[in-house]
């Protein structure tokens, strides 16, 4: 992905992210806020609901104590007056003061009167069955103990919940003594909810606990709902929040819950606020992203692209002279100019590259001439010289031959040294030859099984061998790579010099071979009469003798051409050797496959 | 002394340049026990009149044996045995090299060409006189020569 996808990507996300948090949190602090605030609303609210039922109690209550404290009730407790019923305990009275239930109980708990109405159908009704159960001398309702006690609240009762209030029945003046018990009842069903709802401008609704078809969200609010925590707000829908009350009868029992749906004003406004300032926010994150997005391509990734893409094509065109364009004065600038730099210098040394690749093919073209003509020198050098060399020597013999006793001593030595100079010479010059041929007529390299070339060797030189009595023993030998013609050369240079040069006793040579790191290292032990090291080195030189000619034959190029061929398979040759005590020749021949031929 | 069945000497033909090994030639193969007549050409082109019996060499004899060296002036001896042994009539007549040079292409490149044997000429007069009777015995003794009559 390129650089500028890149930043674009990370800028884009982390905005966004940005404005995801923003978001997250705005709705968690402000709507939390404005959600905490509804709460204390819902909690007020239903509050006011709960203070307008009591509101109704209280009004009951009066009620009812405008009836029991007053002597016409005094008297007709106690005298069950008929005039008394006639006149006030009539359907109007329940109509008027909106009340399903009369009763009347003297002292001793005896019921005077009672009587039940249905306001709704305007007829008289039986007693509520489960009315009487609650009119035991102990019973809230009729243990007035006090002047001023008073029983008001809710009832439950098997036909619905009931507002009752029950008040002492006194004298006009609130005196004694105690002569019974008034109480008033009106149901809470529905039409009397409504009524509260109207007052409250909240729809209510209410559930008794003990309602089977309790619909599952008073349920709810029924798990949450306590005596120390009576109200539980809860939101029903994006527009309403529900808040329910539980109320407790007369005897403190909870028997009812009350629902009340509160509009969501403050939190609809809440949100809609918040949601205005996340669209401006998210708008405004867009505009600034855009501007640094374009400033960003602008200043930093549009040129970074620029100088990506010059490079790239000049290092795709080859072309020596090539730079990055450079505009600007920063680190982008310096980089590109850096840049230029490197191309000069690169520019530079291809150039001067070029130019030894040049020197080099014409050294080399030189090199190959110059041998060329080395060797067809060489060439013509031996053929030639040898002919003139094989007239002399020949005719000089044929002399001997011919004329043997008719010359005297003097001549017979004068055609000898004269014979043997040109044996001399032409020994020479067969071993130029072959110095000059190790290299030029040189054949490609392969593997070479040394043991072979040995046992080769041993077998080209047995008369030797034999005429000097030599041993000649070698360990297993490793395969090398190299021109088999000129190792059998190098080995039988090496051995026939070993048994050469021996002393009194007869030669005893032995071959070994070494692996070190890279290369073999062969040994070419002698027991012959050894050289003086500080002649070491210069065995090793063309035509180099340290012996007379009488004494050991040679021309002195063996040795030479061992370092030629040596030399030409990539290794090195010296020797360790002592006077007396024998010389061992030692050569190095990189290991199979290091060298190429 | 043997002779061959007809009892008429062994032609042998000599080709070479140098006079001085012409002479050595010669001289030892007058020692040999074989009766022999040594003819003696100069060059190549000689050779070629020669083996094809024309001009002034009309009625030589067919040779037995040619005894060639290589550095020969005008036609080279390699020419030569290439000639040879290309031409139906000549290609049975032995051929051996005889030459200076030791040099491992002229070995290769004579043998290519079908020479029968490749000899150098050693320095030494000792062993050029054992050489060229070792020629004579094998060649004229030992080996079965082609009779063609």
């Amino acid at each position: 992905m390129t650089l500028r996808k890149k930043t674009f990507l990370m800028l884009g996300v982390t905005l966004i992210s940005l404005f995801g948090v923003l978001f997250v949190i705005s709705r968690v602090i402000v709507l939390g806020g404005f959600a905490d605030q509804e709460k204390q609303d819902t909690h007020r609210s239903v509050e006011r609901v709960l203070s307008a039922l009591d509101n109704d109690l209280f009004t009951l209550d009066t009620t009812t104590r405008d009836w029991a404290s007053w002597d016409d009730t005094y008297d007709f407790i106690q005298n069950g007056d008929e005039d008394y019923i006639e006149s006030n305990l009539g359907d109007p009275t329940f109509i008027t003061l909106r009340l399903n239930l009369m009763q009347y109980i003297d002292a001793l708990g005896n019921i005077v009167f009672e009587k039940a109405y249905d306001l709704n159908e305007e007829r008289q009704i039986p007693i509520p069955e489960g009315l009487h159960q609650h009119l035991s001398t102990d019973d809230i309702l009729l243990n007035h103990l006090e002047l001023d006690s008073s029983a008001t609240g809710l009832l439950s009762l098997p036909e619905g919940p009931m507002l009752v209030a029950s008040l002492p029945i006194l004298t006009s003046e609130d005196q004694g003594p105690i002569r019974g018990t008034l109480i008033f009842g009106r149901f809470l069903n529905t039409t009397e909810v409504q009524r509260l709802a109207q007052t409250t401008f909240y729809s209510l609704v209410a559930h008794e606990l003990r309602d089977p078809q309790m619909p599952p969200d008073f349920q709810v609010a029924l798990s949450s709902l306590s005596e120390e925590s009576p109200i539980f707000a809860r939101t029903l829908t994006s527009q309403t929040v529900a808040g329910y009350a539980l109320l407790q009868d007369i005897y403190d029992e909870p028997v009812l819950v009350l629902r009340a749906d509160i509009p969501r004003d403050i939190y609809a406004r809440g949100r809609t606020t918040v949601n205005f300032f996340m669209g401006a926010l998210l708008t405004a994150v867009l505009v600034f992203g855009v501007v640094i997005l374009l400033l960003l391509d602008r200043l930093v990734l549009s040129r970074l692209a620029r100088l990506s893409a010059d490079v790239n094509h000049i290092s795709a065109s080859s072309n020596p002279t090539a730079r990055v364009s450079v505009a600007g004065r920063d680190e982008l600038s310096d980089l590109g100019s850096t840049i230029n730099g490197m191309l000069g210098a690169l520019e530079r040394s291809q150039a001067e590259y070029k130019r030894v690749e040049e020197d080099m093919a014409h050294q080399a073209q030189e090199l190959a001439r110059s041998n060329t003509e080395l060797e067809h020198f060489a060439y013509v050098t031996s053929h030639d010289l040898q002919e003139p060399l094989r007239m002399v020597a020949s005719y000089t013999q044929l002399l001997a031959r011919r004329y043997k006793g008719q010359l005297d001593t003097d001549a017979d030595e004068f055609i000898a040294y004269a014979v043997n100079g040109v044996t001399r010479m032409q020994a020479l010059i067969n071993d130029l030859l072959a110095y000059s041929r190790v290299n030029s007529k040189g054949n490609p390299f392969g593997p070479i099984d040394c043991s072979f070339v040995v046992d080769q060797v041993l077998s080209n030189l047995q008369e030797a061998i034999r005429d000097s009595s030599a041993v000649v023993t070698h360990d297993a030998l490793p395969t090398v790579l190299g021109d088999s013609m000129q190792l059998t050369q190098l080995f039988q240079n090496l051995v026939g010099n070993a048994i050469k040069f021996h002393g009194e006793n007869p030669p005893r040579v032995h071959l070994s071979a070494e692996r070190k790191g890279k290369e073999w290292l062969f040994s070419i032990r002698d027991n012959g009469i050894g050289i003086d090291p500080q002649y070491a080195e210069r065995i090793f030189l063309l035509f180099q003798r340290l012996h007379s000619r009488n004494e050991y034959p040679g021309t002195g190029i063996g040795l030479t051409v061992c370092k030629r061929i040596v030399e030409r398979h990539g290794g090195s040759i010296w020797v360790d050797s002592e006077p007396g005590k024998g010389s061992t020749f030692c050569f190095t021949i990189p290991t199979e496959g290091d060298r190429e031929p | 002394m043997k002779v061959d069945r007809f009892g008429k000497p062994v032609e042998i033909l000599l080709v070479e340049d140098n006079p001085g090994d012409v002479r050595l030639t010669q001289e030892t193969f007058k020692e040999n026990k074989i009766l022999n007549h040594l003819s003696v050409v100069w060059d190549g082109e000689e050779a070629m009149t020669f083996l094809h019996q024309e001009g002034e060499y009309a009625n030589a004899m067919r040779p037995d044996l040619i005894l060639l060296d290589l550095n020969l002036p005008k036609m080279d001896g390699r020419e030569v045995l290439a000639e040879i042994k290309a031409d139906e009539h000549l290609k049975r007549i032995p051929v051996v090299v005889l030459t200076t040079s030791s040099a491992e292409q002229d070995i290769l490149k004579s043998y290519d060409l079908h020479a029968n044997c490749y000899i150098t000429k050693p320095v030494d007069l000792e062993q050029f006189i054992t050489i060229v009777k070792t020629i004579e015995e094998f060649w004229l003794t030992i080996a079965k020569l082609p009779y063609e009559g």
